[in-house]
């Protein structure tokens, strides 16, 4: 590798990761929470029992049947979800002719519906990552895609450009400037490596039948109808087999899960569904809720009304294969509890990495002016701003988030959306504060709000629950003591933050002395 | 009259030219060369047309990161689009002549 | 369980092929480590890292095993690289040397 060749690829290793860099950290900071979206889930509907034994499956579809025939008698479509160790309640959800979906959690012991409060949950802030909330769907796979494109371009010239990286695996010099942020830049980037190229490339590949249409187009016809076609071809999805309209009675639904836990084991089935409920055509699907590794996990298809197996879903074949495999990689959904933190250990490196080299942009260039004397361009401005509100400001926001579902009316109307708001209007208020007080000022002052908004969370929770943190430890419910636990590290972290920032003012204050009586004799 | 024409020849090869290069190029490289590997991969038979556009899919990023790499590194960026173009319009002619129609159309 | 040890060869591993660099050697040890050594450290580390691919594989199969151990490997990478920063031998090093004023460390660079 020539040096010229490295050199050309500097500017280009800055520029595409400063472009994008503050969508990226949006990305991989909402994402990487979205490793824990059930669990966070749970913890923003506390109404949900803690339950770590269920009934026997049997008992439980019985309760769910009769919920669905009491409140959907009609439905063409119902699904009826298991509870397991990561969501300990049964779930129905139904479609009415009228296409409208329905949703309903279940206690378990007694089939009775669960009141819980109106919120996005964990999946909001995992779907964030990708659907960008606000955007139109189409629009914000396109941007997120790009945004990918150019972490992909970043992470290669990065490797080229840190020649070193490898050699520098282990180093990191603290309180050195310039030198301490290219380290820790270099040792997030290097370590989890793996873990940045395939959550960029399958990132890539999870939306690629939307931003590479014109390939599938040019084999398979254009359109939407090309699409299908190619669908069908490739992914070997099994065809849609439409209402005949003519009534049938579908088989008792206990058949399906004796004849599925025969074949699994007891307690294996996730989910039952049936499409085409009451019609000729109806389809039952039983699910396995062992994970299928990097595979798929294997699904049943019955004729609803004859009982009849109609083919099995396992393993995909051909070069779906290979996509499977990444996108089971990014989701992470196979995971145990162990793997799940190192994924969300790694996420976060690869947050800190991006923020570390925002920043790093930042010291570089503040550095050339305090040493040439000349006060500091606009950019510079701009960009240490922009970093301030979103390396900051954004976990702030999602503190706020939090705090909404606690603290919101139970019976507000557009609950749910009004938590959403929240983080986006403090999110927006951190940007003024950012753009308003002096640079070091806004460092301080975000972080730390940063460090008591996560700090006290477990205090709003103790007091707006029954589910504090000493309640969770004292009974075993680690998934609630672990989020308190984990606002507690977060807060710890911002504080941290905070005395860094102040001894870095103070530093910078005496520096100035010493450099004034240094010069003096000079 | 005569200024137009250095400051077109500038403009083409400024820094926004390359970006430009890479971000656009660099996607219809990538259509282009899956586009080929595609129709060759169903053409030969290695694979059915359905695995030949699905890999060609999956691998379109890698096209898409080399080409733009490529584009950044070299010395000027008339010199990047030339190659861009002709590498482009090579693969893309290729490939559809060697495209096999897939599924029941 | 499995996968703790896993987690313990990783971090030997690394920490192996961390004393096989010159500078963490003489961090802990005053002097560059003898060629002998060096080679010695290094495939050490090799194979502790490939054991701990085999036990990851052993705790979680052979298509999952491999994405644990490269979850361990980004945490016990980055433990040992704060080891060697903060750790208690760096640390009495630093002030064994007398540690110099934060400046002029960063000024003879």
């Amino acid at each position: 590798m020539s040096r010229g060749f490295r050199q050309t690829m500097v500017p280009a290793h800055t520029w595409a990761g400063l472009t994008v860099g503050w969508m990226l950290y949006f990305i991989f900071l909402t994402g990487t929470a979205g490793y824990f979206d059930t669990e966070i889930d749970r913890w923003m509907r506390p109404e949900i029992p803690f339950a770590e034994t269920f009934p026997s499956r049997a008992e439980m579809l019985m309760r769910a049947e009769k919920r669905l025939g009491d409140v959907a008698p009609d439905a063409h479509e119902t699904w009826i979800f298991f509870p397991d160790k990561r969501s300990p309640f049964l779930e129905v959800s139904w479609e009415n002719a009228d296409h409208v979906w329905h949703e309903e959690m279940l206690d378990p012991e007694t089939g009775a519906p669960i009141r819980v409060r109106d919120t996005g949950g964990g999946q909001f802030l995992y779907q964030l990552h990708y659907r960008l909330h606000y955007l139109p769907p189409v629009l914000a796979f396109w941007l997120v895609s790009a945004c990918a494109m150019f972490m992909l371009v970043a992470i290669c010239t990065g490797v080229i450009v840190h020649k070193k990286i490898f050699a520098d695996l282990f180093t990191f010099r603290p309180r050195k400037g310039q030198r301490s942020w290219l380290d820790a830049h270099n040792v997030l980037g290097v370590t989890a490596l793996p873990f940045h190229l395939m959550i960029t490339y399958s990132g890539l590949v999870f939306l690629m039948f939307t931003t590479m249409p014109v390939l599938i187009n040019a084999f398979y016809g254009s359109g939407p109808e090309g699409q299908t076609r190619f669908f069908i071809d490739a992914l070997s999805r099994p065809t849609d087999s439409p209402p005949a309209g003519v009534a049938a009675q579908t088989r008792p639904l206990t058949e399906f899960l004796s004849e599925a836990e025969r074949r699994w084991g007891e307690g294996s089935v996730r989910y039952i569904s049936v499409e085409n409920a009451g019609d000729v055509n109806a389809v039952v699907e039983v699910n396995r809720s062992a994970s299928g590794g990097l595979g798929t996990a294997e699904t049943l298809l019955f004729h609803g009304a004859t009982g009849e197996r109609r083919g099995v879903v396992d393993q995909p074949a051909g070069a779906n294969v290979l996509r499977v495999a990444l996108l089971n990689l990014h989701e992470g959904l196979f995971a145990d509890t162990v793997l799940r933190w190192l994924y969300f250990l790694s996420g976060l490196a690869g947050t800190a990495m991006i923020a570390t080299g925002l920043h790093l942009w930042t010291v570089k260039r503040r550095q050339k002016n305090t040493s040439s004397g000349t006060p500091p361009a606009i950019g510079l401005s701009l960009v240490e701003r922009l970093n301030i509100g979103t390396i900051v400001g954004l976990p702030v926001g999602i503190a706020a988030y939090f705090w909404a579902n606690r603290l919101l009316p139970l019976e507000m109307d557009g609950r749910a959306a009004w938590e959403i708001h929240t983080m986006f209007l403090t999110w927006v208020a951190t940007f003024a504060v950012a753009a308003w007080r002096r640079r070091d000022g806004a460092w301080l002052e975000l972080s730390g709000l940063a460090a008591a908004a996560y700090g006290l969370l477990p205090v709003v929770n103790a007091v707006a629950t029954d589910r504090g943190l000493i309640v969770s430890i004292a009974r075993g419910d680690w998934v609630f003591a672990a989020f308190d636990l984990a606002a507690v590290a977060v807060g710890l972290f911002f504080l941290l933050l905070v005395r860094a920032v102040r001894r870095k003012r103070l530093q910078a204050a005496t520096g100035r002395i010493s450099e004034a009586a240094m010069e003096a004799p000079g | 009259m005569t200024p137009l024409v250095p400051i077109i020849r500038r403009a083409a090869d400024s820094v926004w030219s390359r970006v430009v290069a890479a971000v656009l190029g660099g996607y219809g490289f990538a259509v282009a060369a899956s586009w080929f590997l595609a129709s060759v991969l169903a053409q030969t038979a290695i694979l059915q047309v359905g695995d030949s556009v699905h890999t060609g899919l999956l691998l379109s990023f890698a096209f898409y990161a080399a080409a733009v790499i490529r584009v950044l590194a070299v010395r000027s960026a008339l010199r990047a689009w030339a190659e861009l173009v002709l590498a482009t319009a090579v693969l893309l002619g290729l490939g559809s002549l060697l495209t096999t129609p897939g599924g029941t159309v | 369980m499995m996968a703790l040890g896993a987690l313990a060869l990783a971090l030997s591993g690394f920490a192996a092929l961390a004393l096989a660099m010159d500078k963490h050697h003489r961090d802990l040890f005053g002097s560059p480590p003898p060629r002998g050594r060096a080679i010695a450290l290094r495939a050490v580390g090799w194979v502790l890292l490939s054991m701990s691919l085999a036990a990851s594989g052993a705790s979680s199969g052979p298509s999952v095993g491999p994405v644990l151990w490269c979850g361990l490997m980004t945490v016990a990478a980055i433990l040992v690289a704060l080891v060697l920063t903060y750790g208690p031998s760096s640390r009495s090093r630093r002030k064994r040397a007398g540690a110099k004023p934060l400046r002029s460390a960063a000024g003879r660079r």
